[in-house]
């Protein structure tokens, strides 16, 4: 079967499936799955032969599943259970925010609200804790952003297993999860008294390269006009110390952070108001970086001029990789763009979907 | 380990616990074993209030359960319990006592937008 990219696009009403060749003008559309659901993240699984859809809605009143589909997105079937917390534990789950491969084709690790990990070795059907961060000694320290207190990166990357937590920080594990540190030094948090504490930054999003072992890069929550470098920041020493690349960036401020599929050093980032979380000017705006952010490169070419409020949320932005890999990112005002060549053109895919929470992108 | 006379009177006690009518919502219905068809139908389970009659729902129909009500067993905040036509709120909340006869309405609130 030829190549066929595959977008999964999680909303606050549903999630919809977008299918075509990578090559297409239009995409067919599927859904809304999940009518009325919420959905914070889903994952594109391609380690077996079948590659697998996994979408996470959140119901209002009737909680969290994870929904496997065999075909794409065309249909969907529960696991038999999703993450949850022991009834002596005192937490409940609130959302699923992230949703990452574990070790074998049929593991899974699930980042959830309240900050917390869980592990599933057989394909969603069970879950277990991962104690070693959700029991951590910091756990009951940390506080809820805007967005809820939220476990929303796991990236397994070099010698570690990576987390971003809102707001917590990062932490990583270098001994298979049974120990997670924070890891923060240069991680600002310019709403703190202490700006750079060990725990407790509102990171926004990580995200790397696995041809970079050494090299992470994150979304941090900056926008403070005092000091304004603490948002984009690059590890080169696998996370352990952090340094800013904002420069040359209209604004630190941001929630996604993605790396091209094919090349180490390319960067992208939504920079937004910090007081509006709006594109700054009402002119939206990608910014690439092809040397892990020395230099940033502003991708306006098909979006908007002028007048256009967009905000893209911390997991609604994504790479396909394919052989010239499209940027894909949503709005909460419900446009899905696609950014062919890397960003070099942009087209609107969807004009009015619900709000977009995460976009998914492959191809398979 | 129970005594000679202990066991005669708990299946006495188990005699007499009352039996409920139970209305899940129409969304899960499918979780119940076909045993709910429409909105008329209700299930038959025993308790004598309501905390245990959500944890005879978990035992008899788990799935049913798991999206009622959250890890603490109990019911999830957009999910409103009633006791014939009284919210449990305005009772004794999952304390509320049963009695035979009585139909327990499981409803989703109108939250949302």
């Amino acid at each position: 079967m030829a190549s066929r990219v595959v977008v999964a696009v999680g909303t606050k009403k549903g999630l919809f499936v977008f299918e075509g060749r990578p090559s297409a003008k239009r995409l067919e559309l599927r859904g809304p799955f999940f009518p009325g659901q919420p959905l914070n993240t889903a994952m594109i699984d391609r380690r077996s032969k079948t590659p697998k859809v996994i979408a996470v809605p959140s119901s209002p009143w009737f909680g969290t599943t994870i929904q496997v589909s065999n075909n794409l997105g065309k249909k969907f079937k529960p696991t038999k259970s999703a993450p949850a917390f022991a009834a002596d534990d005192g937490r409940t789950l609130k959302n699923v925010w992230s949703l990452a491969p574990g070790g074998d084709s049929t593991d899974y690790l699930c980042g959830v609200e309240p900050a917390a990990l869980f592990r599933s070795g057989d394909g969603g059907d069970t879950w277990e804790k991962v104690a070693g961060i959700t029991d951590h000694a910091h756990a009951r320290q940390w506080n809820p952003g805007n967005g809820g207190l939220c476990l929303h990166t796991i990236l397994r990357h070099g010698d570690a297993l990576h987390l971003g937590i809102s707001t917590g920080g990062h932490y990583a594990s270098r001994d298979g999860e049974k120990h997670f540190e924070p890891e923060n030094k240069g991680v600002g948090a310019g709403f703190m008294p202490d700006r750079f504490p060990e725990f407790g930054q509102c990171v926004h999003k990580i995200a790397a390269h696995p041809d970079r072992p050494e090299r992470l890069y994150m979304q941090n929550h900056g926008g403070f006009p005092e000091d304004p470098t603490l948002g984009v920041l690059r590890s080169d020493d696998g996370g352990k110390t952090w340094k800013s690349i904002a420069k040359g960036l209209p604004s630190d401020f941001g929630f996604p952070i993605a790396v091209h599929p094919h090349q180490a050093d390319t960067v992208y980032v939504v920079p937004l108001e910090a007081a509006t979380r709006t594109c700054p000017g009402a002119r939206p705006a990608v910014w690439r970086s092809e040397n892990a952010g020395e230099k940033w490169h502003r991708l306006t070419d098909g979006l908007p001029k002028k007048d256009a409020w967009f905000t893209v949320l911390r997991d609604a932005m994504d790479l396909d990789d394919g052989r010239r890999p499209s940027v894909w990112f949503g709005t909460t005002t419900g446009q899905l763009w696609r950014g062919r060549d890397g960003g070099e053109s942009f087209e609107c895919v969807a004009t009015s979907l619900p709000p977009i929470h995460c976009v998914k992108a492959a191809v398979v | 380990m129970e005594g000679p006379v202990e066991a005669p009177i708990k299946a006495a006690i188990e005699a007499t616990v009352p039996e409920i009518r139970v209305m899940i919502p129409s969304a899960l219905r499918a979780l119940c074993n076909g045993q709910v068809r429409s909105r008329h139908d209700g299930l038959c389970l025993a308790a004598h209030d309501v905390r245990g009659l959500l944890a005879e729902l978990a035992r008899v129909h788990p799935q049913a359960h798991v999206r009622l009500c959250d890890e603490r067993g109990e019911p999830r905040p957009h999910i409103n319990v009633f006791v014939n036509d009284d919210h449990v709120r305005a009772r004794a909340g999952l304390e509320t006592p049963l009695t035979a006869g009585d139909v327990v309405t499981i409803l989703p609130a109108v939250s949302g937008g």
